[in-house]
Formats: C-alpha cells, structure tokens, sequence
C-alpha cells in the first residue's frame, strides 16, 4: 500500500503537461482540458485494471497447470531466501525471470522445403511411459533447496533451437558492471542494456568482422531471451553489452558461436551421381501420412482392401451436444457370512476357505437379472449340514438427461 | 529374392528410477509395468521365434539406466514383490467376477499371463532380463545398440564437447561390462543429431547411427536415395534415416493401428474403476489410484460407453494388422526398388514400450508380423545396418543436418519455458567437471577424494537426462522431474567444492554414492 502512495506523489508531482503524454502513451483518451485531478483519476483507474488483468492472467496459468478438479493452491508462504544485497544493477537482477514463450511454425510454403514430421503423435505416446495416475502428483511435494541464483562468473551462452530461433543465457558480474560504468564515466546515466547478434557464417569472429548484426533492447531483470534470427543453417555470436545515447558500445560478455539448423534440403547436388527422378524421392521420403503413401499404394487402398481399422463416430447415448457432463452407477455385492472354524462351508457348489475364525466374506461383480447364491456348511465332524440361500436381483433404469427449465439439449 | 530390406529398430529407454530410501516409491512402477507389459513380452515373442525356427532380425537400444535398473538387485526383488500383489489381485479378480463371463475370462487371463511373467522373470532369467536379451544377442536374431549414458540431448550439451564424449564414453564402456562386446552402432537420445557428434561417435569406436528423417534428407550435398540407404558422415560414420511411411501406421494414435475399435483401452484400468475399499492394497497407499495393468474393456469407439475386452477378437485383429503392414511393406519395397534401380533399405524405429505398455496388442502384432514375413513373401527381408553395411560398403557421402524426432524435428521440446532453467545449470556444472578432471588427472588421487570424483561425474550424467526436460514439457509428472534436476544439481556442486576445498564428508558421500549408485565402474577421467 506504501507504494500505491508513493506512485501517487510521483504522479501528482508531474506537470499536466507531463500527465496528459503519460495518459497518451496508456492510450487513454483524455480532454485536453481536463483538471489535473481528472488526468490523476482516471491514471488510476487504469492502474487498477492493469493490475486485475495480471492477477487474472496469472490464475489462468496456474490453473492452466493444474488438472480439472483441483482447487488453486493458496499462496505458500516464502522461504525463499532474499538475494544478497548488490549494488543496483541494470540487469541480471534477481527478480522474476522474463520468460519469452513464442510458438512458431516453419511455413511450408517455401521452395524446396517438405513438410516436416512434426512427432507430436510420437510425443504423446512417449509421454504414456511417465504416466501413472491422471491427478498428477498425488503426494505432497517435499520441499528442495534452490538452486544457486548465480555462479559469479561473467559468461553469456547461445543454444540454437531450430533454424529459426537461438537461446540465449547470461550472468554478469558486479565487477564487469564496475568496468563499463567507468568506460561511460558521465554518459552512464544515458546507457541501456542490449543483446548484440552477430551473422558469423563461415566466419574467424574477432569483434569487428561480422556479416551483420542487430541489436536486442533488453528489459530490466531479463537472464534470458529467445532470438528469432530466422536464418537456417548459419553460424550466430551473441554478446551481452551496454550502449549509450550516443551510440559508445561496451561489451560485458560474448558467447560461443551457434549454428541454426537446416530447414530445407541442401542445393549441393554431387556431380558424380545421376539424378534419379529426384522429386518422387523426396515426395516419399517426407512427410508423408497414412492413406497418402506412393501413388501405386493409393490406387491398392482403393481397391478396397483390408486395412482393418475401423472409422466413424459413435456417439455415446448419455451425452448431450457440446457438454461432457456423464455420471456412471455401479453395484456390487459382498456376502459374508460365519461358522465354527474348521467347518467347510461350500458357496454355489465351490468351496470357501474359512478365516481362522470361522469367518468368510465373498466379492461379486453383476449386471442386471437374479442371481440365487446356495450356500452349505458341513460342521469339522462331517455330521450335520446346514444351508442358506439367498436371491438377489438388480435392475438398472437409468432416467434420461435433464436440462434445466429453459435450455435446450 | 528380396528387393529391399526392413530394419525394425525397437528403442527401449527408461530414466534410472531407484529410491532405496523409500519403502514404496510411485515412479519406480514406471519400471515395473514396463517389465510386464513390454519386455518381457518382448523375450517371449523372441523365445518362440527361436523355438520355432523363425528367421528374424531385430535391432533394440537398450539404453544404459534401463540395463542398469534391470540389473540392480533391490529393483529386482521390488519387482517381484510387485508382480506378488498383482497375482493375488488377479486371483481375487476370478472370485469377484464369477458370475460374469466376459470378464471372467479376462481375470483368468489376466491372473495366467502374469504367473507366466513371474516364471519367465525369476525362473527362467534369474530375476535378470538382460541375460535374455543377451541371449538372442549371441544367437543372433537381435543387434542390440547402446544410447547415451543417461540418454542426454546431446544437440543442447554440446557446448562442451567434453561432456558430449563422457555420455557416449560411459555408455560405451558400460554396454562392453553387460554383453562382453564393444557396441557397433547408437541410438542417439530422442535421435538428437549434430554435425561434429559424428567425431565423438567416431572416437568412441561407434560405426553407424540413426536420424530422424530430415536428418539426412538435408544433408550437404543432397543425399541421392532419400532415407532409402545411409549416408557416411565424413568422420566415416554411418547415418541411417527413419522412413516416415511405414512409421506412421503405428505411431499414429488416429490413423494407425494402435487405435483400433477391438484393442485394449489404456485408460480403463480396474485400479480406477473399483471400489476404493477392494483395490486399496493395490494402488497408491495414500489412497490416490493409479494404474494396476488390469484392464477390462476395449477401445470401441469415440465413446465413453466401453464394452468389455475380446481377447479373441483383438488377437484376429492383430494378425490382420500384421498382414496389412507386411503387404504395405511389400509394395513400398517393390516400387522403391523400381524406382530407385537398387535395394532400399527401410528404417522403421518405435518405442519398445509402445508394444504392450501403451498398445496392449503390439507383441502379439510383432510375433504374427515376423512369421509372415518369414513364411508368406519373399519381396523383403529383414535387417540390420550392420547387415547393410557389410553388404554394402561403398556409400554416399554426405554431412546430415541438425535434427531430431521430438515434436517439430528440433531441440523445441527440451528448451522451452518450462524447462529452459536448467541449462545454465548443467552447463555449469559440465565446465566444473572438466576442470576437476583436468585438475586430477594423475593416477594417484587418493581413495576418498576418487570416490568423490567419480560420484560428482555421476550426479552430472544423472542431471543431464533429457527425460526431466521432457516430462516438465509435456507436464505428466512435473514435481519429481524438477526435483530429479534439483536434487542432482545441488549434490554435484556441493561435491565440487568439497573437493575443491579437500574437505569431504565421508558420512554424507557413503549416503549418497548408496541412492545415486548408477556405473559403479565410472572413471572421471572420461571427462578429461
């Protein structure tokens, strides 16, 4: 609450002229001639919405990781340990990881490429080893020391994902930082943090002879970053640096060089070989599915011949269009019944091993109709005989759905 | 005469699951229905092929954590404890179902197959499957290749090339421990390739191993038969391309076989459907249910409305699907062989654990698979690289591309939010194992301090599976991946100082070198 207030003052510190750009860059549309307190208003107003929206956005994540059913944890209280106090750095701050998550398709309609495998099926199967029951974890999680913030040492490392994006991560340390505000002296308060990535294809790297480069903006507490270079089958360097206003480069770290991956197939054709109808070749190798195999297969399957799988939807009869509501009833029945021990007891003509006590207890599983259970014990002598039967009957009716008054099925 | 040959490869991978310090431990079943539902099925279908005089070749990874927990004797006696409860759940099963007859026939089954499993398992192997694989290994129907040590992605390791080699190193050295013999050929871990893993490969005494299909499909200069024959890296190594066709019809859980109307449902297991008092003994002991492999009903459509198993029928379909893929392989092989002007040689990988684990039907579906093509072509037969590379030893040449056969054909699945955190982790903790072996590279480290050394290089190679990427992705079992990643993690770096500061706690390394035991024989040298 201490800092809603102290945002306030700030705010109510700035000229009018201050507020209305501030308004303009919220994208709020604000009459010129509108009193300060109005312009502060309504800032607030907006304040507020932005804050509900991420409490929603972040509810919608963790529930999107928890399984139906499952209430939303109650915020556990933190144990973490507060980082070491550093002296205030531009970036690389122990605050929440920015995590930048892009889905991405490679677009198929390029020359020369084929439509990839993309294995989700393989995925899902694969995923089956790892499956033991639907809820997830069903024990409580033991609580596990963090793992290390930082290591202290200066360093930036490049993955490369695909032919389209790389990955990158960093650390840099106070002492790194101490070097380039010296190098910037009064510009310092003028510098921003950036990624720096370099085209080094083919190339010996040493700072200045790149193909290319562009430059990343990095926000504030960012350890991370995902590149889209969009560029398959080339070699990329990353450094992480400062710059100023006036455009003085300090680089903090530099990385190894990665190489993105091919997306297409190579134009090097050997000379030595003949081509051989080249593109059918391809057309089977790739990305092909079931039922779109070689043109001769298609003409067999067509002919009707046996693939034994089955198609067609069967529509279950207790479920509505558009909803997954379902409710299933079961019984079964338990007989149990006692005799001195040592007697031998027979149920529907098999005999029943007897506890220690003279008691039984028999499980059953049933549908619909009437089942007479006989049952006979024989006393330890062999001279008397008893029995008992018992009829059960089951009948299940089950009622057809119901919607409530007014809404259609 | 055969015009082509098929190469079934079978990649059968579980991450080193062991929880001495638990009585009961949830994920050690990951262990425990893999052994019953796929390989030891698997050894079966093996011992009637041989039994019968059916000619077969098959190619299995067996992947070092796997061949470790099958070895190791307190999995083995929790599996058969395990398997103990699950016959006696069976037995009860028959009583419970007395009065109906479909499932009665089922829980008879089901109660016959798994008295057979226990006997194959304790009797027959000595609670050691690997001596069966080994045994069809030396008889010579199945080539058995190794994966990485602890099936790490190697295209995000190889920052350090030095961790790279340690993964093929150890992976190597501990296949020779196991079948008596160098490995010619690897499974690289989710088929994760990249130029220069060749090299390693190739001083690692390792001939041919396999991509995904773009692998070689975009390799430099373009590969003249497509994925129909391997090309050689120029470090002399062979790559061998999966062919996506013949995959499809089995991976495919819509269009493809596993997704039949007559097979087993995986989802309707008697460990939920049950009355929670009955299967209590039998699931999760805090109550939460999981999977018991007892499983009553079958596919029948897109409806929550099961119907009961049909053994009988499901069998009948299998046998069906193995005529239809058999003679799908046949035209495919004919037409390349037309095309092409020479044999094609079909790559057709799976998941071990797809036959049994997940499709129920798949080794009765391999079995009648085999036999046919043994008995009712002649169009193909099957192979192995090794095989084709004897036969064949002049190939194109040709460097095959980053790739691999995770979703999308890159390194996606393991480096996206979910699990992007780790890497400077394991990087980190990679570098700092260099440096300790480089460190201590004399021969004369004294006994605690070696003990320490190897058990860091341990703590690493565990931290590295791509199974904990993995599983935090997809999201089955998130907790315990990151804790795996966590737990590992935290052990290496506390032993890398304690090393570095000569000040080890004897008590505390015993306790862990006890729980994190993988290769007992690792040297850390392999790092240097």
């Amino acid at each position: 609450m201490a800092k809603k207030s102290q945002n306030n003052n700030e705010l109510r510190g700035l000229s009018k002229t201050e507020l209305l750009k501030l308004a303009k860059s919220k994208k709020l549309k604000i009459n010129p001639a509108a009193k300060k307190e109005e312009i502060l208003g309504k800032l607030d107003a907006v304040k507020k919405l932005e804050k509900l929206k991420k409490l929603v956005q972040t509810k919608k994540r963790i529930a999107g990781k928890l399984p139906k059913g499952v209430p939303l944890p109650l915020p556990a209280k933190s144990k973490k340990k507060k980082p070491a106090k550093r002296k205030p750095l531009r970036m690389a701050l122990p605050a929440a990881k920015i995590r930048r998550k892009k889905t991405f398709e490679i677009p198929a309609s390029t020359q020369n490429r084929i439509p990839l495998h993309t294995g989700k099926e393989e995925e899902e199967i694969e995923e089956k080893k790892y499956f033991v029951s639907p809820s997830g974890e069903p024990r409580p999680a033991e609580p596990v020391e963090e793992l290390p913030h930082g290591y202290g040492v200066n360093r930036i490392v490049l993955l490369a994902r695909d032919p389209e994006w790389l990955f990158s991560y960093w650390e840099v340390t106070p002492d790194r930082v101490e070097a380039a505000r010296r190098f910037f002296e009064s510009e310092w308060g003028t510098t921003r943090s950036i990624l720096r990535v370099y085209d080094v294809s083919n190339i010996k790297f040493n700072g200045s002879n790149a193909h290319s480069h562009f430059d990343i903006e990095l926000s504030g507490n960012a350890r991370n970053w995902y590149i889209r270079v969009s560029k398959p089958d080339c070699s990329f360097i990353v450094e992480i640096g400062i710059v100023s206003k006036s455009g003085k480069y300090f680089m903090l770290a530099r990385s190894n060089a990665a190489r993105t991956p091919r997306s297409r197939m190579s134009d090097v054709i050997d000379e030595e070989w003949m081509s051989i109808d080249f593109d059918r070749i391809y057309a089977l190798s790739g990305g092909l599915r079931v039922g779109a195999s070689s043109a001769q297969m298609r003409r067999l399957i067509e002919q009707g011949l046996p693939l034994g799988i089955s198609s067609g939807y069967v529509s279950s009869p207790v479920k509505i269009k558009g909803r997954n509501f379902w409710f299933v009833l079961d019984a079964e029945l338990i007989v149990y019944g006692a005799t001195e021990p040592g007697a031998q007891v027979k149920v529907q003509g098999k005999r029943v091993k007897l506890r220690p006590d003279g008691t039984f207890s028999l499980r059953y599983a049933f549908t619909d109709g009437v089942e007479q259970i006989t049952a006979a014990a024989q006393s330890a002598d062999g001279i008397e005989e008893r029995a008992i039967t018992l009829d059960v009957s089951r009948k299940t009716v089950e009622k057809s759905p119901k919607l409530k008054e007014g809404l259609r099925a | 005469m055969p015009k082509g040959t098929l190469c079934l490869v079978l990649h059968a991978h579980l991450p080193y699951v062991r929880h001495p310090e638990h009585e009961y431990f949830l994920e050690e079943d990951w262990l425990f229905e893999a052994i019953t539902e796929t390989y030891i099925p698997l050894l079966d279908v093996y011992e009637g092929l041989v039994r019968d005089k059916v000619p077969f070749k098959i190619t299995m990874s067996l992947t070092p954590p796997l061949i470790s927990m099958l070895t190791d004797p307190l999995l083995q006696s929790r599996y058969v404890r395990h398997l103990d409860k699950l016959i006696e759940l069976a037995s009860k099963e028959i009583d419970r179902t007395r009065w109906q007859k479909e499932f009665n026939d089922l829980a008879l089954m089901y109660h016959s197959k798994l008295n057979q499993a226990r006997n194959i398992f304790v009797n027959q192997y000595k609670n050691n499957l690997i001596n069966g694989f080994k045994k069809f290994q030396d008889l010579g129907g199945l080539e058995i290749i190794t994966c990485g040590a602890t099936h790490g992605f190697l295209p995000l390791m190889s920052v350090n090339r030095n961790a790279v080699r340690a993964q093929i190193q150890v992976a190597v050295e501990h296949y020779e421990q196991h079948f008596g013999r160098p490995p010619k050929g690897i499974w690289l871990p989710e088929c994760g390739f990249e130029p220069g893993i060749d090299e390693v490969l190739k001083e690692c005494g390792i001939r041919y191993f396999y991509t995904e299909a773009h692998g070689v499909l975009h390799a430099t200069p373009r590969p003249k038969y497509g994925v129909y024959a391997p090309i050689y890296c120029r470090s002399g190594v062979a790559a061998f391309a999966r062919d996506l066709e013949s995959s499809k019809q089995v991976w495919s859980a819509e269009e493809g076989y596993p997704g039949d109307y007559d097979y087993r449902e995986f989802y309707r297991d008697i460990g939920f459907d049950l009355d929670l008092d009955y299967i209590k003994p039998y699931i999760h002991s805090s109550g939460v249910r999981i999977n018991t492999g007892i499983k009553y009903y079958r596919i029948t459509g897109r409806t929550n409305n099961k119907q009961p198993y049909n053994l009988h029928a499901a069998m009948e379909k299998a046998a069906s699907h193995a005529g239809n893929f058999m003679f799908n392989r046949e035209k495919q092989i004919e037409y390349l062989n037309q095309l092409l002007g020479r044999d094609p040689f079909i790559v057709a990988p799976y998941d071990a654990e797809l036959f049994g684990h997940w499709w129920y039907e798949g080794p009765d579906f391999l079995n009648y698979f085999i036999r046919k093509t043994a008995f009712d072509q002649n169009m193909f037969k099957l192979g192995t690289a090794v095989d084709y590379l004897q036969a064949n030893p002049r190939n194109q040449v040709a460097t095959p591309s980053m790739s691999s056969w995770g979703h999308k054909g890159f390194c996606e699945v393991w480096l996206e939010g979910s699990n992007d955190w780790i890497y400077p982790h394991l990087h980190m903790a990679a570098d700092r194992m260099v440096q300790l072996s480089k460190q201590f590279s004399g021969n004369g480290i004294s006994g605690l301090k070696k003990r320490a050394l190897n058990q860091a290089a341990r703590e690493l190679l565990l931290a590295q599976s791509s199974d904990w990427a993995f599983i935090m992705k997809t999201g089955t079992m998130v907790p315990y991946a990151v804790k795996r990643t966590k737990d590992h993690i935290l052990r290496f770096n506390r032993l890398y100082e304690e090393i570095r500061q000569d000040k080890i706690n004897e008590n505390w390394l015993k306790d862990v070198e006890s729980k994190d035991n993988i290769f007992p024989k690792i040297d850390y040298h392999v790092y240097a």
